[in-house]
């Protein structure tokens, strides 16, 4: 468990007022909050980058990418890492997957899938859960997948 | 040295300001989003005499001040390969902040 009782229920409360559905849905805190990276850095599986295509050239973004807030540069971002779009969030044995939340045409948020079919996600500044699906983040604040791309893994 | 009255007031505002910018950013990726939040703004408006108290907060981690100190300051020292690598822009911006005199 990350930090003590008091702490976590004080975290839960913030994050379920944010996103409403993961008290049903089912999630856990998996790490204490750090603004060394964010989710997309998280989706890909680094943890001392920020990534975001931001115009004050502040934050990383993969070279040859286009430095935009669209889905569009979000997928070539990932292309980068060898991901491709796929049709279904569902585990597959032999890919790894990452799913692309949009919300007003712009991209808020990425998750990365787990071995075990549950979901990891960095908070932005704020901590890692591990949620039971992409649905628990789907809301007024993150808005709705728009993409989910797999590549080929070793596990 | 003593703090000044402008300094303290400037101090007072400038922690409301982070409270209420970490408060209404949370959970927030898109650095786009958190530089134009009104409390980061109002931040960056306060100044000159918000640099010590950014590199305190920095210090800190409480939050990715880099934008404010930048825009503040007109001057990066984060180096280009260093973008987004946020111990190392820390580690750059504290550096700067020392050898132009800052305490904090």
């Amino acid at each position: 468990m990350v930090g003590n009782n008091a702490w976590q229920s004080h975290v839960k409360n913030l994050i379920e007022q944010d996103h409403p559905s993961l008290a049903t849905i089912g999630y856990e805190l998996t790490s204490p909050d750090t603004i060394d990276y964010n989710c997309v850095a998280w989706a890909a599986e680094e943890d001392d980058v920020w990534w975001w295509p931001d115009p004050f050239l502040e934050s990383y973004w993969p070279r040859d990418v286009p430095r935009e807030e669209t889905l569009e540069a979000f997928i070539k971002a990932f292309q980068t890492l060898n991901y491709e779009p796929c049709e279904t969030s569902e585990i597959e044995t032999g890919f790894q997957k990452i799913a692309i939340y949009v919300l007003n045409n712009k991209p808020t948020h990425v998750a990365r899938q787990l071995s075990n079919g549950k979901w990891t996600s960095k908070l932005g500044s704020n901590e890692d859960i591990e949620h039971n699906n992409l649905a628990g983040l789907e809301g007024d604040k993150y808005g709705q997948v728009a993409c989910v791309m797999k590549r080929k893994c070793d596990i | 040295m003593p703090k000044t009255r402008k300094e303290e007031t400037i101090e007072k505002i400038f922690m409301e300001l982070v409270s209420t910018w970490k408060q209404e950013t949370r959970g927030i990726s898109a650095t786009t989003e958190l530089a134009i939040h009104p409390a980061y703004q109002q931040i960056i408006g306060l100044g000159e005499l918000a640099v010590p108290l950014l590199l305190r907060e920095l210090e800190q981690k409480s939050g990715r001040w880099f934008w404010a100190l930048k825009a503040i300051t007109r001057e990066d020292p984060v180096p280009p390969e260093s973008r987004g690598r946020t111990k190392e822009m820390v580690k750059a911006w504290l550096e700067w902040g020392r050898k132009n005199g800052y305490t904090w």
